[in-house]
């Protein structure tokens, strides 16, 4: 591996060299919490940035199918789960509903499950490039 | 596409086509100042079209295009062909340009040093640097900041600055009004005016500069003032670049130079003024 | 007989770019493309790879040879917790 800086345990107090005998603390952290996070592309966030995209809840080629609660698409009538949007929703309106409000026109549960599915969006589905290209601020 | 025009912003030279003549008066006009092609690095085509030859003048409504699309995206309604055309541009120049690590940021210049202005719309940045612009600060950019993969610089990139909704008025009232485009009401993001850059902004627009702070600007926010730790900075940038992944290691040893030799601050304010005055005492207290 | 603790490796000294931030650690793997912020341990754990390969135990030793652990809890079971988060970056493989 090459190292840019990387400090040795004697240097990772105060970037100062110390005698052998004094040696770094290391915080290993509680079991069960992640300690890695990767960078994920962030796409064109440009000016009056949110596109006015659309997301079709499911897409029109599956537009028979039913949303489950945890956003796959199931046959029409599957018990507990949801028919498609009847209009598509906007890029603003999904961002919204990304920071905590309600897709509109929807039930909590309905809401939920359409987000679910809105996530599990991939490349080459139809309204992937919108939802990519809503990127919430950390 | 009969309407058309050129100009260079920086290092990116653009040629925007047109189905409609409006949006391109609207450019001849706001960009009349600013260089031909010659000089620039790459040339960028933006386009703004009718999906079919006679939604040219039946409900005309204006897709956005050129070398880089996006799929999915709406059109909008021809009142709005101004903001179609610095949108068409600004895609361009988020999803081709791989010269220089892009920040969506705003940017500001003195003595050869840089503020960087860090935020997503509504932060406050592009307000912050329209004020700061015509005080006694160089306007580097509104909407992307260019930083140089080898040398750490900023290259200035100009372009119309993009005020919103209640900072429109405070800045109508300190500017000539042949710097302002038209009044765009209606889009997502509120009522949108263009401002061309001050004179000086324009004219040294190759003149790079060193970046000497980041700032993360939150409007409305808590009030204060708080140091952000290298790996938060880091994080926070990488998600305001688009194009970050796509530059590979160079991007990475751009950024993380970037982070390591420039302190980084977040700060709240509640108003412009206030904004104007946090940044003015904080560089004071950076350049003692 | 219990089995054989899996032996754990680094990649090739090539492979990635590290840079120290703060507490944080940023790494670029040439391979993918990817970049990963690392919170301590993991950072301590490719150095402690970087000569040789080792289980999960082997590199508590080293760790704890080198420095002051900070956490109370099991370190071995920790270690193993934190070898297998790498493993699923690409950062380290079984050998």
């Amino acid at each position: 591996m090459s190292d840019d800086s990387q400090p040795t345990p004697e240097e990772s107090q105060d970037g100062s060299s110390h005698n052998a005998a004094r040696r770094g603390v290391l915080m290993v952290g509680a079991a069960g919490v992640a300690a890695a996070v990767t960078v994920r592309p962030a796409f064109a966030q440009t000016a009056a940035s949110v596109f006015n995209c659309e997301i079709p809840v499911p897409e029109p080629v599956y537009g028979g199918q039913y949303i489950a609660l945890d956003g796959t698409l199931v046959p029409a009538g599957t018990q507990g789960a949801f028919p498609g949007a009847g209009r598509p929703f906007t890029g603003e309106e999904v961002r919204q509903a990304l920071q905590g409000r309600s897709l509109p026109g929807t039930t909590a549960e309905q809401g939920s499950a359409y987000m679910n599915y809105i996530r599990r969006l991939r490349a080459g589905q139809s309204g992937f490039t919108c939802y990519a290209s809503i990127q919430v601020p950390r | 596409m009969s309407h058309r025009h050129h100009f260079r912003v920086g290092p990116v030279g653009f040629r925007v086509a047109s189905d409609w003549a409006g949006p391109i008066a609207d450019l001849k006009r706001l960009y009349a100042d600013y260089p031909t092609l010659e000089g620039c690095a790459a040339t960028a085509t933006a386009r703004i079209e009718a999906a079919r030859p006679w939604r040219r003048w039946v409900r005309p409504a204006v897709h956005i295009g050129g070398d880089y699309t996006i799929p999915d995206a709406l059109p909008l309604p021809l009142s709005q062909g101004l903001l179609a055309a610095e949108m068409a541009m600004n895609l361009q120049v988020a999803l081709g340009w791989r010269q220089h690590l892009l920040l969506h940021a705003s940017a500001v210049e003195r003595d050869g040093r840089a503020i960087i202005m860090v935020g997503a719309s509504g932060s406050g940045k592009s307000t912050l640097a329209a004020m700061l612009g015509e005080g006694d600060w160089r306007l580097l950019g509104d909407e992307f900041a260019m930083l140089g993969l080898d040398d750490e610089q900023l290259s200035p990139f100009p372009r119309l600055i993009s005020l919103k909704n209640e900072s429109i008025a405070a800045m109508v009232a300190c500017v000539p009004p042949e710097r302002l485009g038209p009044i765009i009401t209606g889009t997502p993001k509120g009522i949108i005016r263009h401002l061309v850059p001050r004179a000086d902004a324009i004219a040294r627009m190759d003149e790079r500069a060193t970046p000497a702070l980041l700032l993360f600007p939150t409007f409305g926010g808590e009030a204060g003032l708080r140091p952000v730790p290298p790996s938060e900075a880091f994080m926070r940038l990488t998600d305001s670049s688009t194009n970050y992944v796509a530059l590979g290691e160079p991007g990475f040893a751009a950024l993380t130079r970037l982070v390591r030799d420039v302190p980084a601050v977040a700060i709240g304010y509640a108003s412009s003024d206030q904004g104007v005055a946090a940044v003015e005492a904080l560089w004071a207290e950076l350049e003692a | 007989m219990p089995a054989t603790p899996p032996l754990w490796l680094a990649p090739h000294a090539d492979r990635l770019s590290i840079f120290t931030l703060d507490t944080l650690t940023a790494v670029y793997d040439r391979a993918s493309g990817q970049t990963h912020i690392l919170a301590q341990p993991l950072p301590e754990i490719l150095a402690a790879l970087r000569d040789s390969g080792a289980n999960a135990q082997a590199i508590a030793d080293r760790l704890s040879a080198t420095f002051d652990i900070a956490d109370s809890g099991d370190l071995h079971a920790r270690i193993a917790e934190c070898l297998n988060e790498l493993a699923a970056l690409g950062l380290v493989e079984r050998a």
